[in-house]
């Protein structure tokens, strides 16, 4: 039966498949289909919940020796519960969709990815292999990219900023698991289990460290959350409920509970360290969320904040902690799952998010504002709704870990439940209770496709609270004993220490609220003039609730900077990226194209106009030719002086590399040939005191090019009656065959093969190597400058004349 | 005698093309895409003999060092094939692309004489021989880079040109030296041979220039002025291609990386990353950002190869024939662009996807592989990159990689965006002729299946491999 461990991937996959080939403008039959496979999936989930350890080893491919690619699934309690979740939540996404998403436009993408996003989720939570979890991980990433993108097209830049931060994520986590192979030598999971790493030595904390950061981008942990906030004024509701609230935290949390539980030992020191990042996050996503106005924007910060208790119940690594938080992943899920619905409805109904603009519709929607509440009560952490005992095991955790400054930590994260009460005391008011503006006069309740889905979440949240010892059981407790962990639940009244400060909390949270109630007051208009104020206009909209927050000194300042993005590291990042790009691009690129292409040859220039003040009537080339011809002869004549070998040489490079560049800033097409003749005549003279061979094969072939050269350049100076380069443009076009041969023999002459002179020039290179690699360089040097002083009028002879 | 007609047909081929254009544009056109296929069939012939990698001598030593000496092996058959398949489909979309600009005579006879210069460059047995071929590369693409006789072309060219001359002159040094020192050019003679390091210094600078590694990358991202299906064949398939080739043939395969050599052939390779990777950030041209994400690809493949080991050097080959497909997709993808929008300033660009849709996916597919994104061949080969850096002892260098693999997302996500998201900034588009169209999907659909069949893609690479490293 192991092959049904590929149902969970195929299924949303092949629905996918099947979405996209419907035409676009049929929105029905792809309804059916994701409702139809979301249900499947549910059966077969709840089939593989049933059935005892299941593993599928399909070969994959091989690299060497070492690396054995496998497609390894393996179906851990953890697992199990990820592939429920995911699957129930897509089906009441789905049901959710078909009011939401009908009509928009880009309706067959929303389908796909939301399939497809189920199918890799499957994938990941199966992975037994590191290859193909990063394989599954990074498509999801791509999946929420797109589902992103649904929404319209000004989600463009925040959809492009989370692929950023989760793509660089997934990065980090690649070099992590890579590295981890290197110092493992396997990449499967089970076997990662076997080896059981402590993290003592610096690599492995460092791939452990690595692949956090791809745990906590998934799952919007602080600092890489900021791409939650972005993409929550952006993207479709039922996409924030589906992605960033459900998919992603059970993905995050589920490798990060695999992390933690089987594949390394923690220290007492990376415990502290996550417990403070899950209280730090906790903190500073509730109190962004208080300031809020939108509840779109709120809820996205919560979403980060209670991140933060699962990171924070997981790191305390203690078996109730842990479960504390794999409870709360669960709990968030259906809570977070909830109230975007619920504000995805009221959404739908008022075309509003902003609390200003919202009110006093408990009322006008009840059955939401029934949902809502049970869910804000929920996320509170109000007894005996599931958050509460989700919370009160981590906060159980901490107090069992102990260790220096645990009673802080606990004082946060239960400071963050009043916190998150308090805030959603302020939703609450601003959409359900207060006056009602004008507007929404004729609000109606939304329609069932719209609340069936919060409802049956509903059931869950009081379910999940009533029954928990149960959950633990079924759920929680085979998760913790894959690594041998028992959960002993200490009964809820005798834990009294979190008990007791949990309804401190409450107090807290409570004494919050009645407080801001007394600021409605303070901001009102008062009515001064005598005029009659027209119905509604006292209506006091619940988005200035905690206002006084904001222009605290201190805390205020802070809160504003961050709203401004001071604190989000995506910015700094990308910032230094557009800096350090801008000054590679400016100082090493252009600073390098700017050296080859005018500093080199201005050089060479300069150098030639220097020589062309004396070589005005070219009384010093021939000169050179006398030199020549004395020093052949003479080499010829005496080869027995080394002396005199070496002064031939001289001569020649002499001539060849200055005449070369003299012909480098020559104007004249006659003179031009003249000048390159007597730079080549150089290499026949050096070639004589190397190998009779070698000159005289030169001379053979440079000969003959530079007799081409000098008939073609007369043939067109007449034909122009002109001999300056400058007025040749567009010679190619006109006289083609001409242009051709002198291209050619040009080319030739620059002993580019498959020319001639190549081949008389690499003797002469072969007959040169006794002598060093500078007379080796001097060959090739020239052979370059000839080609540079060539191109030029080849140049002026392709352009076009406009 | 196979081996010897892979390059000789194209390289006649291209002269009757030209001669054919005399007579009628479409013989010409026909002659063309026949001499390609004739050369991709030839190339698939040689698949059955390439586990065996044999050498044969034809003829006599013409001059010192230059006999004419083939081998058939699995690397040489692999680019070979990779080349000629991609250079038939660009052959393909120039038909659509070219239109009937004038000078197409030309064109095709460069493109083809291009093509069999790069067959004989890897089927060479002989040092001396693959230069000849080499610096054929370069003059043909010297003037197709200038195709368009426009002033700034031409000087795009000449740089590209004497950059490219630059370096292969110092490999000719090189190459004089070795001769000097070992009285051989013969690839397979030479295996194992010690020569001197600065012989093989001379070597490397030539094969940085041609695959146009920092500092010397200035000409590639200069070279994109050419039509869109030249900036395909030359940044993409072939041209820098070569440099990674002969270095897989010479550094990995013949003599080995020198005592020492791999520390700064890593520095390079990731600096080229970085470099490439910045530029390409802030560039507003398409094509050029192209041309830099090329030259920063190219490196991923260096820096595998210079592990040395079969994971890394397994990935780079494989990474090369992902980057290959895909990148020659992307640059013909921005040729539609530009011929429906008339520009490559990304600036100007936008909103594109709903005019364009089948070049927008095509697009998208293939920055999928560049970007390194599973279930593409980028994916696997990076990875395998990164793994084989770590196994040569180097996690700095590995970590620089995957720092790079960011940029990459990161600019690929912006000249997708750029183009195809966001606000239209253009009137009147029209998507590409079906010629076109169907070029950029099967490039798309090859990059993506590449991926997908990664195992069978991996069979022939690792025999490669395994015959590069015995």
């Amino acid at each position: 039966m192991e092959w049904t461990l590929l149902l969970p991937i195929v299924v949303p996959v092949l629905a996918a498949g099947l979405c996209q080939l419907i035409p676009r403008k049929t929105e029905q039959p792809r309804e059916w289909i994701a409702l139809i496979a979301a249900l499947l999936q549910c059966l077969v989930s709840s089939y593989l919940f049933l059935q005892p350890h299941l593993r599928l080893v399909l070969p994959w491919f091989t690299v060497g020796n070492e690396l054995h690619f496998e497609f390894d699934l393996n179906l851990t309690p953890f697992g199990k519960l990820t592939l429920i979740a995911a699957s129930v939540f897509a089906l009441l996404t789905i049901l959710y969709s078909k009011r939401y998403i009908e009509g928009t436009q880009r309706h067959r993408l929303y389908y796909v990815s939301l399939m497809g996003a189920l199918g890799v989720t499957c994938g990941v939570a199966l992975s037994n292999q590191f290859i193909l979890l990063l394989l599954f991980w990074e498509l999801l990433g791509l999946f929420l990219f797109l589902l992103v993108l649904v929404g319209s097209d000004q989600a463009l830049p925040s959809a492009t900023k989370t692929l950023l931060i989760i793509g660089g994520a997934d990065l980090a986590m690649l070099f992590g698991f890579s590295q981890l192979w290197y110092l493992t030598g396997t990449l499967t999971f089970t076997d990662l289990t076997a080896q059981s790493l402590q993290l003592a030595s610096g690599p492995i904390v460092l791939s452990f460290s690595l692949i956090l950061v791809g745990v906590f981008a998934k799952g919007g942990v602080i600092p890489f959350h900021s791409w939650i906030p972005a993409i929550a004024t952006d993207a479709p509701i039922p996409v924030m409920a589906y992605m960033p609230a459900a998919i992603d935290k059970l993905v995050a949390i589920y490798l990060l509970g695999q992390m933690v539980t089987s594949w390394f030992i923690l220290t007492p020191i990376v415990e502290s360290i996550l417990m403070g990042i899950g209280a730090a996050t906790i903190l500073c996503g509730v109190a962004m969320a208080l300031i809020q106005s939108d509840y779109r924007k709120m809820l996205a910060f919560h979403n980060v904040s209670q991140v933060g208790y699962m990171v924070l119940g997981i790191g305390t690594g203690t078996t109730i902690g842990i479960a504390g938080g794999i409870l709360h992943m669960l709990n968030l899920v259906i809570l977070k799952g909830s109230l975007f619905f619920c504000g995805g409805a009221v959404e739908r109904q008022t075309r509003q998010t902003r609390f200003t603009e919202l009110g006093g519709l408990a009322d006008a929607m009840p059955w939401t504002f029934a949902t809502t509440l049970i869910a804000a009560l929920g996320i509170s952490g109000v007894p005996p709704l599931n958050a509460f005992v989700s919370k009160w095991l981590i906060y159980q955790g901490i107090i069992d870990r102990g260790g220096p400054g645990f009673v802080a930590i606990l004082l946060t994260a239960m400071f963050g439940s009043a916190l998150t009460l308090a805030s959603f005391m302020k939703l609450m008011y601003s959409i359900f209770w207060g006056e009602r503006p004008a507007k929404l006069q004729r609000v109606r309740e939304a329609a069932p496709f719209l609340i069936i889905p919060s409802i049956i979440l509903s059931i869950f949240i009081i379910g999940f609270g009533i029954f928990y010892p149960w959950i633990l059981r079924t759920l929680i407790q085979p998760i913790l004993s894959e690594s041998g962990r028992e959960i002993v639940i200490p009964g809820i009244w005798q834990s009294g220490m979190a008990v007791i400060l949990l309804v401190l909390s409450l107090a807290v949270g409570m004494v919050f609220y009645l407080l801001s109630r007394g600021q409605k007051a303070e901001a009102v208009d008062v009515f001064v003039g005598g005029e009659d104020p027209k119905d509604g206009s006292y209506r006091v909209s619940g988005a200035q609730f905690y206002g006084p927050i904001k222009t605290m000194r201190g805390l205020g300042t802070i809160l504003h900077m961050a709203e401004r993005g001071v604190f989000d590291l995506y910015n700094y990042v990308l910032n230094f990226i557009t800096w350090g790009s801008n000054v590679i691009y400016k100082y090493i690129d252009q600073g390098l194209a700017d050296l080859y292409q005018e500093v080199v040859p201005g050089f060479i220039a300069v150098l030639g106009k220097l020589m062309q003040l004396f070589n005005a009537r070219l009384i010093p080339t021939y000169l050179l030719w006398a030199l020549y011809a004395i020093s052949f002869t003479a080499s010829l004549l005496f080869p027995q002086f080394p002396s005199l070998i070496r002064g031939t040489q001289i001569i020649a490079c002499v001539g060849m590399v200055g005449w070369g560049m003299l012909a480098w800033v020559e104007t004249d097409l006659t003179r031009l040939s003249i000048l390159a003749a007597t730079s080549q005549i150089g290499f026949v003279v050096l070639g004589a005191t190397l190998s009779a061979e070698a000159a005289f094969s030169y001379l053979l072939t440079g000969g003959a090019a530079i007799a081409v050269l000098l008939i073609c350049g007369r043939s067109i100076t007449r034909k122009l009656k002109t001999g300056s380069i400058r007025q040749m443009n567009g010679l190619a076009s006109r006289m083609p065959i001409r242009f051709s041969i002198f291209m050619i023999a040009a080319l030739w002459l620059s002993g580019l093969p498959p020319f001639g002179s190549f081949y008389s020039k690499y003797l002469l290179g072969v007959a040169a190597e006794p002598y060093g690699p500078v007379l080796s360089i001097i060959i090739a040097g020239t052979a370059f400058l000839t080609l540079g002083y060539f191109l030029r009028p080849i140049r002026r002879f392709l352009r076009t004349v406009s | 005698m196979l081996a010897l007609a892979t390059f000789t047909v194209p390289i006649l081929g291209s002269f009757l093309t030209l001669i054919a254009d005399r007579f009628a544009g479409w013989l010409r056109n026909l002659l063309a895409v026949l001499v390609v296929s004739a050369t991709f069939v030839l190339c698939l012939s040689l698949i059955p003999f390439a586990p065996r990698a044999q050498a044969t001598i034809l003829g006599p030593m013409l001059i010192p060092g230059l006999d004419l000496s083939l081998i058939v092996d699995g690397l040489g058959v692999l680019v070979a094939t990779m080349a000629s398949f991609i250079g038939l489909l660009i052959v393909f979309y120039s038909l659509g692309y070219m239109g009937e600009d004038v000078h197409l005579g030309e064109y095709y006879f460069l493109i083809v004489l291009f093509l069999g210069a790069m067959m004989g460059l890897v089927l060479s047995n002989n040092l001396l021989m693959m230069y000849i071929f080499w610096e054929t590369t370069a003059l043909c693409s010297w003037r197709l880079i200038g195709f368009f006789r426009v002033p700034e072309h031409l000087r795009n060219a000449d740089t590209a040109l004497m950059m490219t001359v630059f370096g292969s002159f110092f490999m000719l040094i090189g190459m004089e030296m070795i001769w000097h020192d070992a009285g051989t050019l013969t690839l397979t003679a030479l295996r194992g041979k010690s020569v001197s390091d600065l012989a093989l210094f001379f070597i490397f600078l030539g094969i940085l220039t041609k695959s146009a590694q920092v500092p010397l990358q200035v000409w590639l991202p200069a070279a994109g002025v050419a039509p869109s299906p030249v900036t395909a064949l030359l940044h993409a398939a072939v041209l820098v291609i070569i440099g990674v080739f002969a270095f897989a043939r010479i550094f990995v395969g013949t003599f080995g990386l020198p005592q020492g050599w791999q520390s700064p052939t890593f520095i390079v390779a990731v600096t080229t990353i970085i470099v490439a990777g910045g530029a390409a950030l802030v560039e507003n041209n398409a094509k050029r950002v192209l041309a830099y994400s090329t030259l920063g690809q190219l490196a991923y493949v260096y820096l595998g190869l210079a592990t040395g080991t079969v994971i890394g050097v397994a990935g780079g080959l494989a990474f090369l024939l992902a980057h290959s497909f895909a990148k020659a997709g992307l640059f013909l993808c921005v040729g539609i662009v530009e011929k429906s929008t008339h520009t490559r300033d990304l600036r100007k660009m936008g909103g594109l996807l709903n005019r364009m849709p089948l070049t927008a996916i095509a697009f998208a597919l293939c920055a999928l592989t560049i970007a390194g994104i599973p279930p593409t061949a980028g994916f696997f080969g990076k990875l395998m990159i990164v793994v084989g850096v770590l196994q040569a002892d180097a996690a700095p260098y590995a970590a620089v990689a995957v720092f790079g693999g960011f940029l990459t997302l990161a600019y690929m996500l912006r000249l997708f965006n750029g183009m195809f998201l966001g606000a239209e900034q253009v009137q009147d588009i029209k998507e590409g002729t079906p010629i076109m169209l169907a070029t950029v999907l099967v490039f798309a659909v090859l990059s993506m299946a590449i991926g997908v069949a990664i195992p069978s893609v991996l069979k022939p690479v690792n025999v490669v491999v395994a015959q590069l490293l015995r």
